[in-house]
């Protein structure tokens, strides 16, 4: 039985804002059915960071680059979404927890991030979901969407 | 008639209210109120002055267009979409952390 909290990787908003992206529609069904359902969702900053970083190398323009940071601040506002800081505490759950996970720096934030909070991690990043499945919950959209019979 | 001019005097005002009313809801005019030769007020009937009130503002507002916080990613404007085709997010997150494929 999944909980209700979420931790959503960065491929998922990009797919979202990719129109002819494979994925797109898919990552966009899925954010409606978290609205639905309630879902809470918990991402550490690298994340939005990650996003705005990728929109900004394909879009070069930093005024919507900005527009995805305000509505990151306005899902913050609604109480849907928290941002897990990468500070003091944050690192005591990374040194405690890092060995688990054989990734690089970036990767290895989000997992211990899901760990720690204890989500579900969505991903569109399959050798993510290979190298995190049997320590966290993981998958992607599409599973999530089949497993609540969407 | 107290009026002059479209001026009215503190001390008309004073002693004749009822009259000086009468004759400012009378005439639908405005009427500058003088106090020691300085204009102080200005008085007009209650229909002139209702005229003058903006009409009330529509208050069936139109929702804002723009989706805001998670309903911005579930259906975000044309304007921020990205229409490039053949783009593997997935394969540019692994760029920026790293991954050397």
């Amino acid at each position: 039985m999944m909980n209700r909290n979420l931790s959503i990787d960065a491929s998922v908003f990009l797919s979202a804002l990719f129109q002819k992206e494979i994925n797109s529609s898919c990552s966009r069904k899925f954010l409606q059915k978290i609205k639905e359902l309630g879902f809470f969702v918990s991402i550490p900053l690298l994340t939005p960071m990650e996003v705005l970083q990728s929109y900004y190398r394909f879009t070069k323009n930093s005024k919507r680059s900005d527009g995805i940071l305000e509505q990151f601040v306005e899902w913050n506002m609604q109480k849907r979404i928290g941002f897990v800081s990468i500070e003091a505490s944050f690192f005591l759950q990374f040194t405690a927890h890092h060995r688990l996970f054989n990734l690089k720096t970036s990767d290895t934030i989000v997992a211990v991030n899901a760990y720690h909070q204890k989500t579900t991690l969505i991903t569109w990043d399959k050798k993510l979901i290979q190298e995190c499945k049997n320590k966290i919950p993981v998958m992607t959209p599409k599973q999530f969407l089949t497993q609540m019979h969407v | 008639m107290f009026a002059a001019l479209n001026t009215l005097k503190i001390s008309d005002l004073r002693k004749h209210t009822d009259a000086v009313l009468d004759e400012v809801e009378e005439s639908g005019g405005v009427f500058v109120v003088f106090s020691r030769s300085t204009p102080k007020a200005v008085l007009m009937s209650y229909k002139h002055f209702k005229q003058l009130e903006p009409e009330p503002e529509d208050i069936n507002l139109e929702p804002l267009k723009t989706p805001r916080g998670i309903d911005f990613f579930i259906n975000p404007p044309e304007e921020f979409l990205i229409k490039k085709r053949g783009v593997d997010v997935v394969k540019e997150i692994r760029r920026l952390r790293g991954y050397d494929e």
